[in-house]
This record gives structure tokens, C-alpha cells and sequence, in this order.
């Protein structure tokens, strides 16, 4: 068993083969070998931990993406959006907690739960107008009204780069 | 959001998502456009097998240029070729402004040097035509690039160190950026084509994939495949979007309605033919029900279609297999549904009545004095006061279109006996068809009959009471048949039957007298004639032949020998004799006519009158002043309006369709 501390202070006992699921604590297992001390994720709060752990439980065993194949698998994971059903319900959330697993997933290093996150903004964006995806996020529109019609040309070639 | 993660998510994106999000914000764009985003604009591009970004376009506005869709001088959207000769997307309406033919450069740029035009890109595509021999310029790429020109050749003029290099330089970059740009404009409109196919098709799967899920979802709640092809073609389904949970909670309610409703159509189709055969049983175990009551309670129940509408019986055609146990609880529950039916057919007509009762006292009290000794006499005997609908004056009409009715017939003419009268006409009364069709497809939605009180035949029938000496307030119908009398109209005029020489006129029994009045409009008082018993005795032989006595549209009045086939009088007659005894049958009790529907054939009894006197020549002068009575409600020049008596007659028949006018009825 594994224990991990929280940014909240929060301690969570862990299977070691589902906390490695995450590079980050399986590196410093493997820096510090054998050993009773919790790991701190001074990162990670307890309700962000808690999912994420969840994701980890449920993934545990699958194999993870090794480092040499990285680049054809992400030319592959790139290609798609597609979540499985289960992490597809997992990653329904609202938009702070969806944000915060992202974060956390890469700070952690779980590429699996970093592309689930990423892949579900992705959908989100997906076939929506900039002013669709203003209201989505909640990002203030800081153009100009010449900077945003200016934008729309967007091609002007050769020298006016 | 560390960029890492942001680029992880742009990475999932195509070139127009990312565009779209580039133009959301400042730190968007500044983060997209940064030389650290190529890789992502150009991973995204890579996806869909675009053309190599060329040398003198960066990846946004490649990408902007290959899958935008929007007019890039205007921003008109949907604009779904792109110019590669002129590296633009436009629409037709910024190329008829914008574009400028080489013919017509001299013309429009005086004093400008032509070698402007090998410098800047151009397409063969017009607004109108593609032709290979003229080429077309955009506007602002002129205006731009001589102004570019300009700056160069001024540096050359100021002998700038580097300036003819640099000029020369760029004269060969451009004229490579046009000569590039139209050789691969092929490859690039190939590649285009394929894309927007392949969008179409994108779009074409995404459709059907919605639809699938919606299809789904619908299946999973309990309908069927042919409850959902009405929803096919709805915007809600055709949207190339994929079926969210949101989006599946806000378009189920639309859906489900018109899903809902075909299901219940699918659900009716279905049980047509079940419902169809149920429908026999209920009409032959009604028919029997039937048989076991006496022929003047059975008259009066309703209709099998009727009793199909009733509750238990609905239970009975919607039930599932096991209908027989239903078919035994409505039939237990049969007598009460009939008697609360006729409870709810009597419950209005008395109070309809009571307005009519007191609109008759108003109107009778001048006359009611000349039978006031009769009356007085019958008062004296303190008889408790008759039903309401049993008196002579509850006269009612149907307003559907058959015997009882209001309407006229398409001729004009009038049926001899188009009102009811009492509670035992209203309540036997009905004009629809008893069908209880095994169709399957014929669904019948029975209505309640409306029969509505009848103010002026009531007024009609009072005046008649009077003109035979009783007190319309308190004579029954019953006393009025036992009278047997005929009428005569002393209004309508003599006339000469066919082929005869004798004048006559049509005797009434009562009742026809009623809607003789109504329909002809003839104030009943001044217009009733009560004959003489020689009139009625000559009447009475007539009316011996009259059609309806050899049609089978009798019954019985002691048992259902008749109740599914009518007979003929005569049939009815012998029936009696041999099954009952009785030997001299009387109307209704031991026979009566049932008739649901007006006859064409009706028998008109006449006795002889004198012939008419024709209307006396009035001189013009002397005719003057007289009013329409029936415009009382006109305008005042409608009031006030005078004419002499041909005038007065013209007008009532024109104006009122009065054709026998009364004096100081309809004018004075």
C-alpha cells in the first residue's frame, strides 16, 4: 500500500499498482524504494485525488503506454475522440473538476486520464462558433471590433505576415 | 492551462475547430499563431491529408484558406470554394465589386506600371465565366503591391545600400508566389473536391448516427420501428451532430409527441379487425338485451355505436386477450348505462322548457281571455299541474340534419312533421344511422344528439291549443290526439291539385300545423282554421294512403317480433291479431311508427275551398304607408321606409323570404 498525501492534507492508502498507473509516483517508488512515508501531491487536492484514484482503480492491470511507441500511438489518439463508455461517465463533471483531473493528470503523468481529459474538451469545442465557445468557457471577448474583422480575412498573404 | 495540455487538447481538433478557437480571445490567437503552434495547426492539417502549406502562406492562414467556409472579404458564410489561382475565398458578390479584368487596368490605373499584375496572384475564374484568355485581379492586391512597388523603387531611386538586390529579390519571390500558386492549382482543387465529398459524407454518417441513437432511445422506451418514421425528416434529427445527453433531453419532448401519436395510430390499425368483431358481439347481446324489454322502453335506448362509446364497452374493444371477462361486466352493467343515458338526454329539456312556458305567458295573455271560461272550468278542478314535457307547447327540434330538423331541405320544401313533441318523441328520437360496422378501419366517435326547444313551434302549438278551446298551460299531447282534428291555414291561398278543377286546401293534423306555421312563417293565431268534422272525415280517407302506412316502418307495441326487421301496417296488424289477440289495434299502445328518417314520398290531405280572391288594385297614392314590421331591428331609414301593398309584399318576399305575409303581422 501506498500513501499519498494531498494538498488539503488529506491521506489516501493506495494498491501500488494503481497508484503506478501514475509515471510521476511510480518514479519516486522507484527513486525511494521500500518505504512507510506518505508521497505528498501538494498539487492534487483530496476530491480531485479521490477521482482520479477511481480512474486508476478502475484501470488497474491495463497496460500502460510504453515510451518508444509514443509517437505512433499519439498520431493514432490524435485521430480520435472516442472515450470508452465507463471513462466517459467518469469524466462527466463539471467544468472546474474537469479541468482540475486535467491538471492533475499531468502533473501526475497518467497519459491515459490526461488524453480522457483532453479529448473531452476537445468534444466540448468541437463544431461550436467562437462565440459558442466563449460562452462554454466563459472567456471575455478582448478583440477589438477592427481586430476581429481583420481576423476574418485571415489570409493575407506574402509580405503582410 | 500549461500549453503542453493546451496543444494536447488542440490536438484533437480540425484546422477549423482550432480556428474558431483562435478567434475567441487575445491570448488565444497570440498562443495559436506563435511559431511554438505550427505543430498543431499542421498535426491537425495532416489529418485530412491537406496540400503542403505553400512558402509564402503561414499554417493559420493556410488552414484558414483550405477549410474555413466563410467569405474572407465580407465574412459571408457557407462559401464553399476557395480561388487557389488567387489564394482567396470569396463570394460572388466581393468578386463582382472587388475583381478587376487585366483588359480594363489601364484604364482604371492611369499611369501605373502593368508589370504590377505579374506580381500578384490571379484567377481565370470571373464572376460569370472561367475564361483561359482574360485574367482577374482582386482590388486590394493592386493597390497593395504598388504601394510595395513603390517603396522599393523609391529606396532604388535614394540609392539605398542593398535596395536593387532587394527589389530584384522580391520581384522573383512573387512572381515564383503566382507561378506556384497556378500550377498547383489543380492538385489543390482535386484535393478540395475530395474534401467537401468527403465532409458530405462525414455529414451524411453523423446524420445517420444521430438518427441511430435516436432511434435507440425511442426502442429502448417501448415503441417500435414504425412509430418513428414520421420524426425521419424533422430538423431535430437531421442535424449532423452527434446525440448528446443534453441534446437527447432537449429534443425528446418534441419527438416523443409525434412518436406518441403514431403509436397510437399503429396501436389503432392493429386493433381495428379485434375491435370490428367485439363490436358485432356487443350489437348481438344488445339485441337480445333489447328483446327482453317491452317495444316502448326499447325505442328509446340508444344506439350499438353509442354503447360502444360508454365506458365499459370502451374497456370491452381496448381490452387484451382477455376481452370475455369484460364483455360479462359490461353487460351487468348495461341497464344502469341506458337508464343514466335517457337521465341525461331528460335532464336539459325541462329546464329549456321553463324559458319557453314563461315566453308564452307574455305572449298569450291578450288572446287567453277569448277560452277563458274553459279555462276556468279546468281550473276548478284543481288537477295537479302536468309534466312539462307532456304538454302540447314542448315542442322541440332536431338539429341534426334529418326529419326533426330546422333546415330546409335542398328544394325548399318541408317535411310534414319536423318537430317533437314531449318527452316520448324526444327520447325515441334518433336520425343516425344504427351501424355497428365490422369494418376495421371504420372507428365511429358517436356524438350526443342535439335536440333543442323550439320557441316559435312552441308559440304555433299554443295558439292551436287555444283555437281548440284549451289552456295551452296545462293541455297535454295526449289530450290534443285524443281530439284527432285537422287544420287549416286560412293565410296560404286555394289551389287546384293536378289534374282537377276543384279548389282545396292542405289539412294539417296538429303537429304538421306547428311546422307548417314555423316553417312558412305564419302567425299561428290569425292562420289557424279548425275544420269541420265533414273536412276532417274527407281528410281522414286520404290520409288512408298515406305512403307511410305500407312501409316497414312499424312495430309492435307488446313485443320485439319487430325490433330487428320493421314491418308494414298491415304486417304489424295481423301480427297482433294472431300473436295477441287483439283485433282493433290503437295507436301507439298496440302499433306505432318508427321512423328514423323523412320519407320522400308524404301525402298531402286536402278538403275543397273556394277558390282565391285576387288582390283588389290598389291606386299608387293610396297605398302609401305602410311599414315593414320585420325591419323593426333595421336602420332608422329601414324603419321609417314606407311603401304601398304591392311594395310591402315585394319587399317581405325579397328581404324576408316571407311569401304569404300577415297584416299587421309582418306589416301595417
Amino acid at each position: 500500500m501506498v500513501l499519498l498525501v494531498t494538498s488539503d492534507n488529506e491521506q489516501f492508502n493506495a494498491d501500488k499498482d494503481v497508484v503506478e498507473r501514475s509515471v510521476l509516483i511510480k518514479n519516486m517508488l522507484e527513486d525511494v524504494g521500500e518505504s512507510d512515508q506518505p508521497i505528498p501531491l501538494p498539487n492534487v487536492s483530496s476530491s480531485v485525488l479521490k477521482k482520479v484514484l477511481e480512474y486508476c482503480e478502475h484501470h488497474r492491470g491495463e497496460p500502460l503506454p510504453s515510451a518508444d511507441a509514443d509517437q505512433s500511438q499519439d498520431e493514432t489518439r490524435k485521430r480520435t475522440t472516442d472515450i470508452s463508455e465507463w471513462d466517459q461517465k467518469f469524466i462527466t463533471v463539471d467544468q472546474e473538476m474537469l479541468f482540475e483531473i486535467i491538471l492533475a493528470a499531468n502533473y501526475l503523468d497518467i497519459k491515459s486520464l490526461l488524453d480522457v481529459g483532453c479529448k473531452t474538451v476537445a468534444n466540448m469545442i468541437k463544431g461550436k462558433t467562437p462565440e459558442e465557445i466563449r460562452k462554454l468557457f466563459n472567456i471575455v471577448n478582448d478583440f477589438t471590433p477592427e481586430e476581429e474583422a481583420q481576423i476574418k480575412k485571415e489570409n493575407e498573404w506574402a509580405e503582410d505576415r | 492551462m500549461p500549453l503542453d495540455v493546451l496543444f494536447s487538447v488542440f490536438s484533437h481538433l480540425s484546422p477549423k475547430d482550432i480556428i474558431n478557437v483562435a478567434r475567441t480571445s487575445r491570448i488565444f490567437r497570440e498562443t495559436l499563431m506563435s511559431k511554438n503552434a505550427t505543430m498543431v495547426w499542421k498535426s491537425a492539417r495532416e489529418q485530412f491529408g491537406a496540400p503542403e502549406c505553400p512558402s509564402y502562406l503561414n499554417e493559420p492562414q493556410w488552414a484558414a484558406l483550405l477549410f474555413a467556409t466563410s467569405c474572407q472579404s465580407c465574412g459571408v458564410k457557407n462559401i464553399q470554394t476557395v480561388d487557389f489561382g488567387l489564394l482567396r475565398r470569396l463570394c460572388t458578390a466581393c468578386k463582382k465589386t472587388h475583381f478587376v479584368v487585366e483588359s480594363k487596368f489601364k484604364r482604371r490605373y492611369p499611369g501605373v506600371d502593368s508589370e504590377v499584375l505579374e506580381l500578384i496572384p490571379y484567377t481565370h475564374a470571373g464572376t460569370w465565366a472561367y475564361t483561359k484568355k482574360s485574367r482577374f485581379f482582386w482590388e486590394f492586391d493592386i493597390d497593395r503591391m504598388k504601394n510595395k512597388l513603390e517603396e522599393y523603387q523609391s529606396n532604388v531611386r535614394r540609392r539605398r545600400a542593398g535596395a536593387v538586390k532587394a527589389l530584384k529579390v522580391f520581384r522573383t519571390q512573387q512572381k515564383e508566389m503566382v507561378k506556384d500558386a497556378q500550377e498547383t492549382i489543380e492538385e489543390r482543387n482535386d484535393w478540395c473536391h475530395d474534401f467537401s465529398q468527403g465532409r458530405l459524407k462525414d455529414k451524411q454518417t453523423l446524420k445517420v448516427q444521430r438518427m441511430d441513437a435516436i432511434r435507440a432511445k425511442f426502442l429502448e422506451l417501448g415503441y417500435m420501428e414504425q412509430d418513428l418514421y414520421d420524426i425521419h425528416w424533422l430538423p431535430e434529427c437531421q442535424q449532423a451532430t452527434p446525440l448528446s445527453d443534453r441534446t437527447w433531453t432537449r429534443v425528446r419532448p418534441t419527438l416523443e409527441l409525434i412518436v406518441l401519436h403514431s403509436k397510437r395510430k399503429r396501436l389503432e390499425r392493429d386493433m381495428g379487425p379485434i375491435r370490428a368483431g367485439r363490436r358485432a358481439i356487443i350489437h348481438a347481446l344488445y339485441q337480445g338485451y333489447k328483446k327482453t324489454l317491452p317495444p316502448s322502453q326499447w325505442k328509446c335506448l340508444p344506439r350499438t355505436v353509442d354503447i360502444c362509446a360508454m365506458e365499459p364497452f370502451i374497456k370491452v374493444l381496448d381490452a387484451g386477450a382477455n376481452a370475455a371477462a369484460h364483455f360479462e361486466d359490461a353487460m351487468r352493467q348495461l341497464p344502469k348505462l341506458l337508464s343514466s343515458a335517457l337521465a341525461r338526454r331528460k335532464k336539459d329539456a325541462p329546464a329549456s322548457l321553463k324559458k319557453v312556458t314563461s315566453t308564452l305567458a307574455s305572449a298569450s295573455t291578450s288572446t287567453l281571455n277569448q277560452s277563458s271560461s274553459e279555462t276556468a272550468k279546468a281550473g276548478t278542478a284543481k288537477a295537479p299541474p302536468p309534466n312539462p314535457l307532456d304538454l302540447v307547447t314542448s315542442a322541440f327540434v332536431c338539429l341534426e340534419r334529418c326529419h326533426a330538423s330546422r333546415y330546409r331541405s335542398v328544394f325548399g320544401l318541408y317535411p310534414p312533421s319536423s318537430h317533437l313533441f314531449g318527452w316520448n318523441e324526444v327520447a325515441s328520437h334518433e336520425c343516425r344511422p344504427d351501424t355497428y360496422s365490422d369494418s376495421p378501419c371504420m372507428e365511429l366517435d358517436p356524438q350526443a344528439l342535439t335536440i333543442a326547444v323550439d320557441d316559435s313551434g312552441s308559440m304555433a302549438a299554443a295558439a292551436i291549443v287555444r283555437a281548440v278551446g284549451l289552456d295551452d298551460k296545462v293541455a297535454t299531447i295526449a289530450d290534443m290526439d285524443v281530439k284527432d282534428l285537422r287544420f287549416g291555414c286560412s293565410v296560404c291561398p286555394s289551389t287546384l291539385k293536378d289534374g282537377e278543377i276543384e279548389w282545396c286546401k292542405v289539412g294539417y293534423k296538429w303537429r304538421e300545423f306547428v311546422t307548417h306555421c314555423t316553417a312558412k312563417s305564419h302567425a299561428p293565431a290569425t292562420a289557424v282554421v279548425v275544420l269541420s268534422p265533414e273536412e276532417v272525415a274527407i281528410i281522414k280517407e286520404q290520409e288512408m294512403k298515406d305512403p307511410r302506412l305500407s312501409q316497414e316502418l312499424w312495430t309492435c307495441g307488446h313485443c320485439a317480433a319487430h325490433l330487428d326487421s320493421l314491418q308494414i301496417r298491415e304486417a304489424v296488424i295481423e301480427h297482433l291479431k294472431s300473436t295477441h289477440n287483439i283485433d282493433s289495434p290503437r295507436e301507439p299502445e298496440d302499433l306505432f311508427l318508427l321512423e328514423r328518417h323523412r320519407l320522400k314520398d308524404i301525402l298531402e290531405a286536402t278538403y275543397p275551398a273556394p277558390s282565391p280572391v285576387p288582390l283588389p288594385v290598389i291606386p299608387h297614392a293610396r297605398a302609401r304607408g305602410r311599414h315593414c314590421i320585420c325591419c323593426g331591428g333595421g336602420t332608422p331609414e329601414e324603419r321609417n321606409r314606407t311603401f304601398n301593398l304591392r311594395g310591402v309584399l315585394s319587399h317581405l318576399a325579397e328581404k324576408h323570404d316571407i311569401t304569404d305575409p300577415i297584416e299587421n303581422f309582418h306589416y301595417r
